[in-house]
């Protein structure tokens, strides 16, 4: 715990990528003169100081950290019957698919460092975007969904912040216990259903409800499911479980 | 040369640059004059175009308006003199702003280069997710969906728009320059060197953090 008050400055990465990349431009090296191994040391440093300081991380540094693991195994492996330039290589080799990552995300780093010169290069100028053509009314069923999507962009901004768009009236939704009893009123009356029947004529919210409980109950033991290939029917069979032991059969 | 009035001719140019909702390319624009003016197609050259844009630019400027047609992301369009977008900046700051967020000039230069894109390949790339970055760039016009995808699901393929063009100076695609070439660029850097610096600083602080725990 900390006592005194003492800020600290976190360092803040896009994600593994922006890291490793970091260290290598830390080194001043071209990445093919690069020591993998200090670079995977410190990419695992890194994950674990944040770790021990319980600071979160995305999930993505943990696929890197994993890959770069199993890449100093590969290294300690190799040690003994290489040494010295050939330990060089064989290191490269090992590490070639993750580098070519790196290389091209690099690549694109310049493209994005190159980007933001040319907008600082760019006098501020103003120009003229709303035309007179095209204002008409677009048919239904012709308008794509890019000019469906900017037409409601434009009306967003017209609208201003203190207007937002009223969204459409959700459907009530089926809790997932309700939707549980209601499948397994369904299996009461017949033991195997098809489950398509179910939802026939149901709205989607339902639909999504009963396919929750008919997993639900699967796990609970009170169904079993079968589908004999994809996109198939799925046949939902009750099982003489404890929810549903005292119902007389029917 | 047709017999042709170019007074008519100046008129029917300035009213459909103004009409276009975008940039009009030369090609749309002379198919469109000659439509315009019931001449058959072809009636006038691609050669004049240009010039018919500056004698409409001359016109506008002996009459002091403070706007000129320019040619910018492809195509023809009206914009503001210099003089006068300085005006309109200071009237309106908040729409000149055109701040763009590391990550958002990351997914830029991305789809800019590999257009059409998914976000999957976006991500791949970047090694992290992009979804709100893309968004953003597509309520601020700067990005489109142009298809999708032949992947399961049918993602949707982003392209650059005509005012990425413009917003970055660029005429077309063909202007960026070939992706390998950048690094040798020494007025491009990676990182800012104080970013370099203060991230040093920032890594070192958690090292003794760690300790002390």
């Amino acid at each position: 715990m900390l006592r005194s008050s003492y800020t600290v400055r976190l360092p803040e990465f896009e994600g593994p990528l922006e890291l490793l990349l970091f260290f290598v431009q830390r080194e001043e090296l071209p990445i093919a003169e690069l020591s993998i191994a200090r670079l995977v040391e410190d990419f695992l440093e890194y994950v674990r100081l944040m770790e021990s300081l319980d600071l979160e991380l995305a999930g993505e540094f943990f696929v890197v950290a994993a890959q770069l693991m199993l890449l100093k195994l590969h290294f300690l492996l190799r040690r003994p019957s290489t040494e010295g330039e050939s330990a060089q290589v064989s290191e490269l080799s090992d590490a070639e698919p993750l580098l070519e990552r790196l290389q091209q995300y690099r690549r694109f780093r310049y493209a994005a460092a190159f980007l933001a010169l040319r907008v600082r290069a760019q006098p501020i100028r103003f120009y003229r975007r709303a035309g007179l053509l095209r204002s008409t009314v677009v048919p239904l069923g012709q308008g794509s969904v890019e000019e469906l999507l900017g037409a409601l962009r434009r009306i967003r901004t017209r609208m201003g912040q203190e207007r937002a768009v009223p969204l459409p009236e959700r459907e009530p939704e089926l809790e997932l216990t309700e939707a549980v009893e209601l499948l397994q009123q369904e299996l009461r009356r017949r033991p195997v259903l098809r489950f398509e029947l179910l939802l026939h004529g149901r709205p989607r919210r339902e639909q999504v409800g009963l396919f929750l409980a008919m997993l639900e109950l699967v796990r609970m033991g009170g169904a079993t499911v079968e589908q004999t290939e994809p996109f198939a029917e799925v046949r939902i069979a009750r099982r003489a479980a404890v929810e549903v032991a005292d119902v007389p059969l029917g | 040369m047709f017999p042709l009035d170019e007074q008519v001719l100046l008129r029917a140019v300035e009213v459909l640059v103004f009409a276009a909702p975008e940039p009009i390319a030369p090609a749309e624009l002379l198919q469109a004059l000659c439509r315009a003016l019931e001449l058959p197609p072809e009636a006038v050259n691609a050669e004049e175009l240009p010039g018919l844009i500056a004698r409409l630019n001359e016109e506008l400027e002996r009459s002091g308006r403070p706007y000129r047609v320019v040619e910018s992301a492809g195509g023809y369009q009206f914009a503001a003199t210099e003089e006068a977008s300085k005006w309109l900046h200071r009237a309106f700051p908040e729409r000149a702003r055109r701040r763009f967020s590391p990550a958002a000039l990351e997914v830029l230069a991305i789809v800019a280069y590999r257009q059409p894109i998914t976000r999957a390949e976006i991500d791949a790339i970047r090694g992290v997710q992009s979804a709100e970055v893309v968004h953003s760039l597509l309520e601020r016009g700067l990005l489109q969906i142009v298809g999708t995808a032949a992947a399961p699901g049918k993602p949707p393929l982003y392209g650059t728009t005509p005012l990425f063009l413009q917003v970055f100076g660029l005429e077309s695609l063909q202007e960026l320059p070939p992706l390998e070439q950048l690094e040798q660029e020494s007025q491009l850097q990676l990182f800012e060197p104080e970013a370099l610096e203060g991230l040093q600083q920032q890594l070192e602080q958690l090292r003794r953090l760690a300790r002390s725990q």
